[in-house]
C-alpha cells in the first residue's frame, strides 16, 4: 500500500484519445516524493529532446504531493509543468485553491497530457470516468465565464481549471485559472494547454486517500493548526495578505516603477493593502484547509464597469500598478480582472505592457503600429494593449511572445530595457541594490521568478546594518525617512540564495503552501511528523528534503542545457538596464549592479553548486546526486 | 513605565538569523510610557526598515504610534507577494 498518495497516474493522449490509468511509479515516489519533484523527473524523462513547447510532443503535467488533500494547514497546492514556451526550458507554476486536492480525491497524483485534441475540448474527470469532451461552446470565452458554465452544467462540486483567450492563442505568458481568481500564472503553461486544444479540465473526486496512521495524522494535524494559531505571524498575515508589503517595497526602493526605470513612486498609498481593504474588499478568501486566508475578494469600480475580482496580490500591484504607473486601486483591480478573464499572467502581463509603453514613448513602436495613442498610467491604454496581446492582433502579436522575443523583433536597443531572465519577465522586486535577490532571479531555473528565491529582507538588512562598518544607528534612527540606502554588500549572498532556493521547492514537493513556514514559522519537525503519519516513512527535512530540492535544481539545469541551444552562463545575466543605468530616484538613487559584481556572484554561485564556469553541473555533482543525465 | 510583550514573526526572525544575530520569538521589555514604536525597535536593535507591519494587540499601527499601556506588540518582517 502506498500511503499518502492516491496511487495512480492518469495518462491522456489527446491525439488518439487514448486514456490510461497506471499505478503511480514507485521510482518517482522513492526518489522525488511528489509535486515539483515529480514534474522535474517527468519532464526530463518523457519530453523528447528538442520538442516544440507548443507542439504535440510537449507534456502538460499536473502533480500533487503526499500531503496534498489531507486536513493539514494549507495542504492544497497543485503543481503544473511543461517545457516553457517563454524560455524554451523547464517551466512550472503552482496554485492553491481546490483543484489538485480534488484530482487526488479522484484517484490521481499525477496527470500527463500529450498530443493535441482534434477540436477544442475539455477533459471531464469524475473519479474513474475520464472523457475528452467537445468544448466548442466554451472556446473564446473568459476564464470566469467558463468556470460558471461548467459548474452549472456539471455540478458545483466539480473543480474547474480553464484557460482564457490568451491560452487559446498560445500567448507565451498565458496562465491557467481556477476557483474564480486563483492562477498558475508563470512560464506560459496556459499556452501549452491551449496548444493541446484543451480549454478546461473539470474534476470531481470522492475517494479516500490512504494514510499510514489516520489517528496519528488527525492528532498531529490538529496540533499543527494549534501551533499556527499561537505564532506571532498568525493574525497579522490575513488582513492585507501579500499586498501588505507594498509600502515597504516602496520605502526600501524595491518597487518596480515605469518598466523598472526606477524603484520608488509617490503614490504607493493609493495601491497598497490598506487601499484594498478601504476600497475593494468584500471578504477574505482562502485555499483548501488554509488557516491564514490571504486572498481578498472584492469589487473594482471604474469607468469600464464594475467587476468582482480576487486580488490584486502584491505582484499585480507592483507590475500592473507602479510599473505601468497606474495609481488607482480600482484601476489596478480592473486590469487584474481583465488579465484573469483573458488568461494572462499579471506579472508578465504588467511587465510586457510597461515594456510596450516605454517602446512607444521612445518612438520604437509608432502610433500607427500601436493603433492608439497609449499613455503611462492610463487604464484604457493598458487594457487596450492586453486585449491586443490576448487576441494577437497587430503589435499584440509581437508582444504576445514576451519582452525578450518582442525586443528582438523591435530592435533599436529595446533589449536593454526588456526586463527578463531566460525569457521570463522579472517580477515585483527591483534589485539593483539587492544583490541576493538579483542573484536569485538570475539563476532561477524557470527565469526571473520570485518564488524560486526571496531574500530581499536580508538584502535590506545587509544594506542598513549587516556591514559592521555601516553607521547602523544613524541609519535606522532615520526610520524610513532616509534619503539614500547604503550599497548592499554582495560578498556573502550565495549561501542565503542557496538556502532560499532549496527551502522553497521543499513545500512544492510536499504539496503545501510555504507561507505557514515562511511567515508563521511553523517548525520543520511538524512537516517531518505529518509526513510520517501520512506515508509511514521517516523524512529528515534538512538531510532528505533539502537534498532533494538541490537535486531538482541540478536536474532542471540539465533540462535547460539539453533543450536550449548554447545554454549556459549568458542565460543567467540580468537585463542591461540593471548594470548600465543607475536608479534615478528614490531610496536607492544612484545604485546599479556592476557587471563585474554579476560575474563575481555567478562564479561564487557556480562553485558552491558544483557547476562549471559556464554554469553546467559537473559530472561529479551529477554523480553525487545519483543523476544519470547528460 | 509600561510592559510590552514583543513578538517577532518568522519573516523577521529569519532575517536576523541570516545576519548572524538571531533573536527570540517572544520577549518582555519595559519602556517609558509614550515611547514610540520606532524608538522601541531602535532600542532593540531592530531596523524599522525591516518591519513593514506592526500590530498593537490586534490593531495595525504605524511606527510613530506612542505606546501608552501594557500591550502585545507583534512585529512582521517582509515577505514575498503572491
Amino acid at each position: 500500500m502506498l500511503y499518502g498518495y492516491a496511487g495512480h497516474t492518469l495518462r491522456i493522449d489527446l491525439s488518439d484519445g487514448n486514456i490510461e490509468k497506471h499505478p503511480l511509479k514507485q521510482e518517482w515516489v522513492d526518489e522525488f516524493i511528489g509535486g515539483r519533484g515529480f514534474t522535474a523527473k517527468i519532464l526530463y524523462d518523457e519530453i523528447p529532446p528538442g520538442t516544440d513547447p507548443l507542439g504535440p510532443d510537449n507534456r502538460f503535467v499536473i502533480a500533487m504531493g503526499p500531503l496534498s488533500g489531507l486536513f493539514l494547514p494549507a495542504a492544497g497546492k497543485t503543481h503544473f509543468a511543461a517545457k516553457s514556451p517563454a524560455t524554451g526550458g523547464y517551466g512550472d507554476s503552482n496554485m492553491g485553491g481546490h483543484f489538485g486536492v480534488t484530482m487526488k480525491y479522484a484517484g490521481y497524483d499525477v496527470t500527463i497530457l500529450t498530443g493535441r485534441a482534434k477540436e477544442p475540448s475539455y477533459i471531464f474527470i469524475d473519479n474513474d470516468t475520464v472523457e475528452i469532451r467537445p468544448a466548442g461552446h466554451l472556446w473564446g470565452k473568459g476564464s470566469t465565464a467558463v468556470e460558471e458554465i461548467l459548474k452549472k452544467d456539471l455540478g458545483q462540486e466539480f473543480q474547474i481549471l480553464t484557460i482564457g483567450e490568451a491560452g487559446e492563442r498560445m500567448v507565451n505568458f498565458a496562465c491557467i485559472s481556477h476557483d474564480f481568481g486563483r492562477q498558475a500564472g508563470r512560464t506560459g503553461i496556459g499556452a501549452v494547454l491551449g496548444s493541446k486544444n484543451i480549454k478546461a479540465i473539470a474534476v470531481r473526486g470522492t475517494q479516500d486517500i490512504p494514510v499510514f496512521d489516520p489517528k496519528g495524522l488527525l492528532k498531529k494535524g490538529k496540533a499543527t493548526y494549534a501551533a499556527c494559531r499561537e505564532k506571532p505571524g498568525f493574525k497579522g498575515w490575513t488582513p492585507e495578505g501579500t499586498a501588505g508589503i507594498t509600502n515597504w517595497c516602496n520605502d526600501v526602493g524595491a518597487l518596480p516603477t515605469r518598466n523598472f526605470a526606477t524603484s520608488h513612486c509617490d503614490y504607493a498609498d493609493k495601491i497598497n493593502g490598506k487601499a484594498i481593504l478601504d476600497e475593494l474588499k468584500i471578504t477574505d478568501k482562502g485555499c483548501f484547509s488554509c488557516p491564514i486566508p490571504c486572498g481578498k475578494y472584492g469589487l473594482a469600480k471604474t469607468k469600464l464597469g464594475s467587476k468582482y475580482v480576487e486580488g490584486p496580490e502584491y505582484e499585480t500591484l507592483a507590475l500592473v500598478g507602479s510599473n505601468c504607473e497606474l495609481a488607482d486601486i480600482h484601476a489596478v483591480a480592473h486590469v487584474n480582472w481583465v488579465c484573469d478573464e483573458l488568461g494572462l499572467d499579471t506579472c508578465s502581463g504588467g511587465a510586457v505592457v510597461s515594456f510596450a509603453l516605454e517602446c512607444y514613448e521612445k518612438g520604437l513602436i509608432s502610433q500607427e503600429q500601436m493603433g492608439m495613442d497609449v499613455k503611462w498610467g492610463d487604464l484604457d491604454s493598458i487594457v487596450y494593449i492586453l486585449e491586443k496581446i490576448a487576441k494577437r492582433e497587430g503589435i499584440g502579436d509581437v508582444l504576445a511572445n514576451g519582452v525578450k522575443k518582442a525586443a528582438e523583433k523591435i530592435g533599436n536597443d529595446s533589449s536593454k530595457f526588456a526586463i527578463h531572465v531566460k525569457g521570463l519577465e522579472w517580477t515585483g522586486y527591483e534589485s539593483r541594490n539587492a544583490p541576493g535577490m538579483m542573484l536569485g532571479y538570475m539563476t532561477a531555473d524557470v527565469g526571473a521568478h520570485h518564488n524560486r528565491c526571496w531574500v530581499l529582507g536580508s538584502d535590506v538588512a545587509n544594506a542598513v546594518g549587516g556591514d559592521k562598518d555601516a553607521n547602523v544607528h544613524d541609519l535606522i534612527s532615520q526610520g524610513t525617512d532616509f534619503k539614500v540606502l547604503p550599497k548592499a554588500d554582495h560578498k556573502n549572498v550565495v549561501p542565503l540564495v542557496l538556502r532560499s532556493q532549496h527551502l522553497r521547492p521543499a513545500f512544492d514537493i510536499l504539496g503545501t503552501c510555504r507561507l505557514q513556514y515562511m511567515e508563521i514559522g511553523l517548525e520543520t519537525q511538524y512537516y517531518e511528523e505529518l509526513y510520517y503519519h501520512a506515508t509511514g516513512k521517516k523524512l529528515d527535512f534538512d538531510k532528505d528534503l533539502l537534498h532533494l530540492s538541490e537535486k531538482i535544481w541540478h536536474l532542471n539545469r540539465m533540462f535547460n542545457k539539453r533543450e536550449i541551444p548554447d545554454f549556459g552562463r549568458k542565460y543567467d545575466y540580468p537585463p542591461p538596464r540593471f548594470y548600465e543605468e543607475p536608479i534615478p530616484s528614490g531610496p536607492n538613487k544612484g545604485h546599479k549592479v556592476e557587471f563585474a559584481v554579476i560575474e563575481e556572484m555567478l562564479d561564487a554561485y557556480y562553485a558552491a553548486r558544483g557547476w562549471n564556469e559556464n554554469g553546467i553541473p559537473t559530472k561529479e555533482t551529477l554523480e553525487r546526486f545519483n543523476l544519470a543525465v547528460e | 513605565m509600561i510592559t510590552l510583550t514583543l513578538k517577532l514573526s518568522e519573516s523577521l526572525l529569519s532575517i536576523f538569523r541570516d545576519m548572524g544575530c538571531p533573536k527570540q520569538e517572544t520577549c518582555r521589555i519595559r519602556v517609558e510610557t509614550g515611547t514610540s514604536v520606532r524608538q522601541v525597535l531602535i532600542d532593540q536593535d531592530i531596523s524599522p526598515l525591516l518591519v513593514p507591519m506592526v500590530f498593537l494587540d490586534n490593531r495595525k499601527i504605524s511606527l510613530g504610534t506612542p505606546l501608552e499601556t501594557d500591550a502585545v506588540l507583534t512585529l512582521h518582517g517582509p515577505l514575498a507577494g503572491g
